[in-house]
């Protein structure tokens, strides 16, 4: 159960923007405000620029003062130019000074309830809330069912193991049952502290681009590779055009897929016979990325009629899991596309996957079939990896935080503060809300001791 | 009596009916308490002990109330114990023997005394209810009284079944008759009814046990009084004994498990986990090779001895062979069988905060009957119940304790949410019993600091008078002084104060040896407060992060009649439950198993909408 009246925020532009909103409303708001950013004046309503401190970069902040703001609180909208590693580290920051992830339509609803908005639009935000509370319901059941579910419930397990021993020695101590060894009790503790470090370690950070599978999208230069790129990621990342070698770089966008994420990049053209330093600098670093690729997209282009170029570059590489496309099929007629498929199977000895990004053939088959293929990697990280949000990571570092003060009170003799310092683990961990932590912990003190006189 | 017309009447005179009719009487309402019999009020069914692990803190807290258990404790305890003093000062707690027979005389006669106070030796049968309001009882011999609000409060008595081997009769304690008209009133009435089970162990006589093959424990070389208004227990103090089963016993009780009613089916309802009986403890805990027995004595003189830990339903024939194999108690006469009581409770989700059915305008209900365990819950239960029946009368705001202000109010809110007594969805059926465990806010809610807590509650309901509210004021202002003191004075660069929040500050055992504070003259009280106060002070951020500050969530109220299935956007699960429970404020709402802060800000959304329409 969260406050009616706290602080909470979020990050409030699209996900695919540079240009980060993130919103902070609340009584807390000036407070926080006052902690991340060097030189702001907490009284001065409007538009301040000032420098974030901790991410060192500068920021402009609008300030509206309660009651005049959208929701009725002292509300700020801090505008930034960053990518989404440095706005979740940011979201950290205020997660830590005291802020709470707003839940969707956790603004309006404030809105509303603050006198800001009429029923109408708050109507509006109902489905929204309601939708998001029976999705996130679904996905924490998801989650518990998942790795990361399996991972935590452990975890939680054992904390609530720990507690039940800590209760009974607290609720119980004039019953005949053996007291808690203190050794035990701070073995044990540090054995779910590193359990949850491991957890911290193993996991990928979701906004860490480096840490998410790859998939390298190869093939001779103007095979179509930047146009499918731009058609997977939905947006424009390289410049296309028809003129051979335009992309020089290796780029790269994060590609959501069901049930996982990569990152998904086009390099430079690969060629058999690099031309400038240019070229060969370019070639090198597409060689490069692909061999750490986990999936490779080879695009072959079906409307040209000359493959061998394309069949010198496939020596080239030699990646973990291969995928064929052919290229531009909205170019040749359907008889055409199939006579040129069975002959590229003949030429290259694989089936391939035709593929038009202008008429949308085959793309979502082209997604699943990298969604498979990542799921079914056995190299690498991720099989072993889990991707946590900021607030999860967030909560994984508090929960670690509070084992550390728990075993220090355990130290010190203090069992009713482990015991608190245990439960705010215990909630931390927890994807729906706790309110029966309580009758959890009694349940195991009566099947394990023998309680009453 | 001259007439029989009352602001409000209490049935029965147990833990409950005595502080609720005490309440009630002392704040100004013409005030019946009903008893069956007038030598039982406050008997003790049970042990003869009062307090214990956060049961001392709910006796603290009906004290700082300014109510009687902890007085009456106070005058009549034989043993006193600080429980948990090695541990932090969060879970101690007091707990007392009491000489139950002097314990029940000192409450006959502080309800003697209580002006506005008629006691009345009948048995109610029914509530008289006209249009949804209480307007009268109705008692067996026909007689009626006028009254506009009632308190239920009569322990196992509602169609009390006992079991002693395959014998079972009916009975509301033991020799005493069991009240089945007024379950059946209950139920016309409209209220659910279920049944509990509990027990109690058999009772020897003293002077047949061999102590010398036993060992003592004895109480606290300085006894710490229950009541504010004590500085010291002056009374002497006697010990209790101990002593453990052994095969021999555990092989009598599976050999004779066929004659058992709770493993034969006799008994259908469940008893509680935290007090099984010595059979189920054998059967459950089969690789204990022994259980262990206090012998505690009822009273000063030491007539009878209670058997704490070997509570049972088994045959009288099974009973003697147990005691006979008891060491120390091998020749020892039994002077009164344990037995086992199935009785009927009215599940409390039908309650409001106030403790006041939600169906019946003016009709209250208090401790067992709703569902709880022990005489301090009772206490407890009792007297919110009578102020809060006054204030009914006086149409005032009810007095609701927060579950950061006391464990009464952690109980009464437990007992509204956990769903007591709903299948499939509330907490185990048993006997509901308070633990430090449940109070999130434990290191508030302390035995030492119930005084703070609610003496200034206890003065606005009207129970505290001006002795207490002086000696409160008192003690307050010597706390702020000396606090005061140690945040100003330093030692080695650092204020005595900061010095007292370290973890086992070297300072604080040492701190009322300090020659200035001596000097001061400051009570143990005040010095142990201070001290307390500092230890914790760095805690509090972390519990009320924990506890997450549903104050502003209580205040908000929703109203009985809302229609939680017009309610489009409410998930159909949270319909389903909010209407099963119909909390009264969002906090309650929020605190249901399985509803979500989401569920929770639909509802907010929609009152508002609500409260816009209807004006």
């Amino acid at each position: 159960m969260y406050k009616l009246n706290d602080t909470i925020t979020a990050i409030s532009s699209p996900s695919n923007d540079h240009r980060v909103i993130v919103r902070l409303a609340g009584p807390q708001t000036l407070d926080i405000l006052g902690h991340i950013c060097t030189s702001f004046v907490a009284d001065k309503t409007g538009i301040t620029t000032c420098r974030i401190s901790d991410i060192n970069l500068d920021a402009i902040v609008y300030l509206f003062r309660q009651p005049h703001s959208y929701t009725g609180d002292d509300l700020a909208e801090i505008h930034l130019w960053a990518n989404q590693a440095i706005t979740e580290a940011l979201m950290e920051k205020l997660l830590s000074l005291g802020a709470r992830t707003a839940s969707a339509g956790e603004f309006t609803a404030r809105a509303y309830l603050n006198n800001k908005i009429d029923l109408a639009q708050a109507e509006a935000v109902n489905e929204v809330i309601t939708a998001s509370n029976t999705f996130q319901l679904a996905a924490a059941e998801n989650l518990l069912a998942g790795r990361l579910g399996c991972l935590s419930k452990t975890i939680r397990e054992s904390i609530l193991d720990l507690l039940s021993r800590l209760e009974a020695n607290l609720d119980f101590s004039t019953e005949d049952i053996a007291p808690a060894n203190k050794a035990d009790i701070i073995a044990k503790l540090n054995e779910t502290k590193s359990q949850l470090k491991d957890l911290l370690a193993g996991s990928i950070r979701s906004e860490s681009t480096l840490d998410l599978p790859a998939v390298g999208i190869a093939g001779t230069p103007n095979a179509g590779k930047s146009t499918l790129l731009n058609k997977l990621l939905g947006r424009q990342r390289s410049i296309v055009s028809h003129q051979r070698k335009t992309t020089r770089d290796v780029l790269t966008g994060e590609l959501e897929l069901p049930g996982c994420r990569c990152i998904l990049f086009d390099c430079a053209g690969l060629l058999t016979h690099a031309e400038t330093i240019l070229d060969e600098l370019a070639q090198q670093a597409a060689i490069e990325a692909i061999r750490n690729a986990m999936v490779v997209v080879f695009c072959v282009d079906i409307s040209k009629s000359d493959w061998a170029e394309d069949i010198a570059i496939r020596r080239l590489i030699n990646p973990a899991h291969l995928i064929t496309i052919a290229t531009k099929t909205d170019l040749l007629s359907e008889k055409g596309t199939a006579e040129r498929l069975s002959k590229l199977k003949s030429l290259f000895g694989c089936d391939f996957l035709p593929v038009s990004a202008h008429s949308d053939t085959g793309i979502d088959k082209l997604k699943a079939e990298i969604t498979t293929r990542l799921i079914t990697t056995t190299s690498g990280h991720t099989k072993d990896a889990v991707a946590l949000t900021t607030r999860h990571r967030q909560s994984l570092n508090n929960a670690i935080h509070d084992i550390i003060q728990a075993e220090k009170e355990i130290k010190a003799g203090s069992e009713e503060l482990a015991a608190m310092m245990l439960r705010t683990a215990y909630n931390q961990l927890s994807n729906i809300e706790q309110h029966n932590i309580d009758e959890q912990v009694l349940d195991r003190i009566f099947s394990r001791f023998c309680i009453g006189k | 009596m001259g007439t029989n017309n009352f602001d409000c009447v209490v049935i029965g005179a147990g833990h409950a009916g005595i502080e609720a009719a005490h309440a009630a009487a002392r704040i100004g309402a013409k005030t019946a308490l009903i008893t069956i019999d007038k030598n039982k009020i406050g008997a003790m069914s049970c042990n003869p002990a009062i307090g214990g692990l956060a049961k001392g803190q709910i006796v603290r807290e009906v004290d700082a109330l300014g109510g009687l258990m902890g007085l009456a404790t106070d005058a009549t305890g034989i043993q006193f114990r600080m429980l948990n003093r090695s541990k932090g000062p969060a879970v101690q707690s007091p707990r007392a023997q009491a000489d139950k027979y002097r314990y029940q005389q000192f409450m006959i006669s502080a309800l003697e005394q209580t002006p506005n106070l008629t006691i009345i030796e009948q048995m109610a049968v029914e509530i008289v209810v006209e249009n949804g309001r209480v307007v009268g009882v109705r008692c067996k011999d026909g007689w009626v009284c006028d009254t506009k609000t009632v308190i239920v409060a009569t322990g196992t008595f509602l169609r009390g079944l006992m079991h002693i081997g395959q014998e079972s009769f009916e009975g509301g304690r033991r020799g005493e008759p069991a009240s089945d008209d007024l379950s059946v009133c209950l139920e016309r009435l409209g209220l659910v009814v279920k049944r509990l089970k509990t027990g109690t162990p058999p009772r020897l006589d003293a002077r047949t046990i061999d102590y010398d093959k036993l060992e003592a424990q004895h109480g606290d070389k300085e006894p710490a009084p229950f009541s504010f208004m004590n500085d010291r227990i002056d009374r002497p103090q006697i010990p209790c004994w101990i002593t453990y089963t052994n095969e021999k016993i555990h092989k009598i009780i599976r050999d004779n498990l066929d004659r058992a009613p709770l493993y034969t089916g006799q008994i259908k309802s469940t008893g509680p986990r935290y007090c099984p009986s010595i059979e189920t403890k054998i059967i459950r805990f089969a690789d204990r090779e022994r259980h262990q027995v206090f012998l505690e004595p009822e009273e000063l003189e030491q007539k009878v001895i209670y058997c704490n830990g070997i509570s049972t339903s088994l045959p009288k024939d099974v009973q003697d062979e147990i005691i006979r194999n008891l060491p120390g108690c091998e020749n020892a006469g039994i002077v009164h069988y344990g037995y086992a009581i199935e009785y009927d409770y009215c599940p409390p989700v039908q309650l409001k905060n106030n403790l006041e059915t939600k169906k019946i305008a003016g009709l209250f209900l208090a401790g067992q009957i709703n569902g709880t365990s022990g005489y301090e819950e009772a206490a407890g239960q009792g007297i919110i119940a009578g102020i809060n029946a006054v204030r009914f009368l006086q149409g005032a705001e009810p007095i609701v304790l927060g579950r950061d202000q006391a464990y009464i109010g952690v109980m009464i809110d437990d007992l509204l949410t956990k769903g007591l007594g709903i299948e499939g969805v509330g907490i185990p059926d048993e006997p509901y019993r308070m633990f430090t465990s449940r109070a999130e806010y434990r290191l508030s809610l302390r035995s030492d600091n119930a005084d703070r807590r609610l003496t200034a509650v206890g003065k606005s309901a009207g129970l505290v008078d001006n002795s207490r509210w002086e000696r409160f004021q008192k003690k307050l202002n010597d706390i702020e002084l000396l606090r005061e003191y140690l945040a100003k004075n330093k030692r080695d660069g650092v204020s005595l104060w900061e010095q007292l929040r370290r973890p086992n500050s070297p300072l604080a055992p040492v701190l009322a040896e300090l020659p200035e504070i001596k000097d001061a003259g400051f009570s143990s009280e005040v010095i142990g407060a201070a001290v307390i106060d500092a230890k914790y002070e760095g805690y509090l951020v972390k519990q009320e992060r924990l506890a997450a500050g549903l104050q502003a969530w209580d205040k908000k109220q929703i109203p009985a009649d809302l229609d939680y299935n017009a309610i489009t956007h409410l998930r159909p699960e949270a319909k389903e439950k909010l209407t099963l429970f119909r909390p009264q404020t969002l906090g309650q709402a929020g605190r249901i198993s399985g509803i979500t802060p989401a569920d929770v800000t639909v509802i907010q959304i929609h009152l508002k909408k609500y409260y816009q329409e209807i004006r």
